[in-house]
């Protein structure tokens, strides 16, 4: 027997307009539930932009709740198209092309507030985002008195833990991973997602409270900590910066903590070659990504090659953005 | 005749495996419309060839099947998605099938456990429903012709 959906707004009639990392989504399901759950994105009602995607999930009561998000979570693309399912039975499709999210969940999506929060509607900003103006840069980003820090590095160079111990110096925490960047009227601003911070199990000898909890298993079956990133914000409802200092950090094996001019052009090149390859069907998306990272690449940008602790090699970090 | 084993592909900037090579293409003729078929499975080919008619249809459509080798594992249940001119026809992670009417194109991966009776017993004749959906002018949703639908639910088809 196959289950059949059929999904569209008529059927969809409570509405809200969500603000996701700088980018519009105009939300549409048939759950108050699923409706509560995503409360806290809703901004005022706004007409739609170029800069809008829509978004349509049915929750169909029937369908079995025995899923695990983490482990059976399956995502795949072709063209403009992608798809995802979560167990055997919920299942959504992101179209690029038309800025559209269909999906159909269990109830038990629909009553689970972290789903939504802390994986769903970060995905769909990660997959959507290119399309609707908030592009996603992998580097962790922290605030301080307004001023965004954006540090980039290649994976397992320590974003995310340098990121935690930042956050001990006084910067706050708005994403440790991917960042997403919207511009308007010429400025920039940095939005984190409420993503949960991943810290690799080795975190725990820098941060010895990590000791109670134990590691999960992610999407990409790396083992890792998770910890809300409220924990590592002074000001909680603060989920932007505008970005002002960009740095790379790279380990080196010597002690010490170097600092060195980075050009716009060894920025543009970093970026643009750890971003997601898009399919030819949207290739607006693909120039206004470009366009974006040239901007970024402006801000004043420096290597940091370190050798020291986390927590020594932020005491540099902040010592240095004092004077700069 | 050379006919490459599907390869595992890995990209990191590719996690989704949009660029999956599928370096074989054919076009075949079906009683329905004339499928343009892009794989790097050969057997799909096979599979298709059996349908083909002797003149070619006035309709086309385009069809994308990725063999997805990092897969494992049967179908199970379908669930179909129907919003707009988009049709998902999924049977879990080894069979994700999209069908996109405007663009008249299907585009689908098939996980490496699925054999050549599965797909043609259970597949294939979903893949030739999505192509009169792709096909057909009007609005009729072909995949559940016989059944009454209760719109915005989900039914059995």
């Amino acid at each position: 027997m196959a289950k059949l959906h059929l999904i569209n707004r008529a059927v969809l009639p409570l509405r809200s307009d969500l603000q996701i990392a700088g980018a519009h989504c105009a939300f549409a399901t048939n759950s108050e539930r699923i409706l509560a759950s995503v409360d806290r994105w809703r901004c005022p009602d706004r007409p739609r932009t170029s800069r809008t995607f829509e978004m349509n999930v049915l929750l169909d009561a029937s369908l079995p709740s025995n899923r695990d998000v983490l482990t059976q979570t399956h995502f795949r693309g072709l063209h403009h198209l992608v798809f995802a399912t979560i167990g055997a039975y919920e299942i959504f499709v992101f179209d690029l092309l038309r800025k559209q999210v269909v999906g159909a969940v269990s109830q038990a999506s629909a009553t689970d507030a972290a789903f939504w929060n802390s994986h769903w509607l970060p995905i769909t900003v990660g997959v959507m985002g290119t399309t609707v103006g908030a592009v996603p840069v992998h580097s962790a980003c922290l605030d301080r008195d307004g001023k965004g820090l954006l540090i980039a590095g290649v994976s397992g160079a320590g974003k995310s833990t340098l990121s935690v111990a930042l956050t001990r110096c006084g910067f706050s925490l708005i994403s440790d991973d991917w960042t997403y960047i919207s511009q308007e009227s010429n400025v920039l601003t940095a939005h984190g997602i409420s993503a949960p911070v991943k810290l690799l199990p080795d975190a725990i000898q820098y941060f010895p409270e990590l000791s109670g909890r134990t590691p999960k298993m992610w999407f990409n079956g790396e083992l890792a900590f998770e910890i809300e990133p409220e924990a590592f914000r002074q000001n909680t409802a603060a989920l932007l910066s505008r970005p002002h200092w960009l740095m790379f950090l790279e380990r080196a094996s010597a002690p010490g903590c170097e600092f060195a001019p980075y050009s716009p052009d060894e920025a543009r090149a970093f970026f643009e070659s750890a971003a997601e390859r898009l399919p030819d069907q949207v290739p607006d998306a693909s120039i206004a990504r470009s366009a974006m990272i040239r901007c970024i690449a402006n801000c004043g940008a420096w290597r940091v090659r370190t050798g020291e602790s986390p927590q020594v090699t932020a005491d540099a970090i902040h010592q240095f953005c004092e004077r700069n | 005749m050379f006919t490459p084993e599907p390869a595992s592909y890995r990209d990191p900037l590719d996690l989704l495996r949009r660029f999956a090579p599928t370096p074989l293409k054919a076009q075949v003729y079906l009683e329905i419309a004339n499928v343009l078929l892009e794989t790097n499975d050969l057997s799909f080919l096979s599979s298709l060839s059996q349908l083909a008619a002797r003149e070619p249809a006035s309709q086309s459509c385009r069809w994308k099947i990725v063999r997805d080798v990092d897969v494992r594992g049967t179908t199970s249940e379908a669930s179909i998605v129907m919003a707009g001119s988009l049709i998902v026809y999924c049977m879990g992670p080894a069979c994700l099938i999209g069908a996109d009417r405007e663009r008249g194109e299907i585009l689908a991966f098939i996980g490496r456990d699925v054999d050549v009776r599965r797909f043609e017993e259970s597949i294939l004749p979903s893949l030739i429903r999505l192509t009169e959906f792709v096909t057909r002018k009007q609005d009729a949703p072909i995949l559940a012709q016989n059944t009454t639908l209760r719109v915005g639910g989900a039914c059995n088809a």
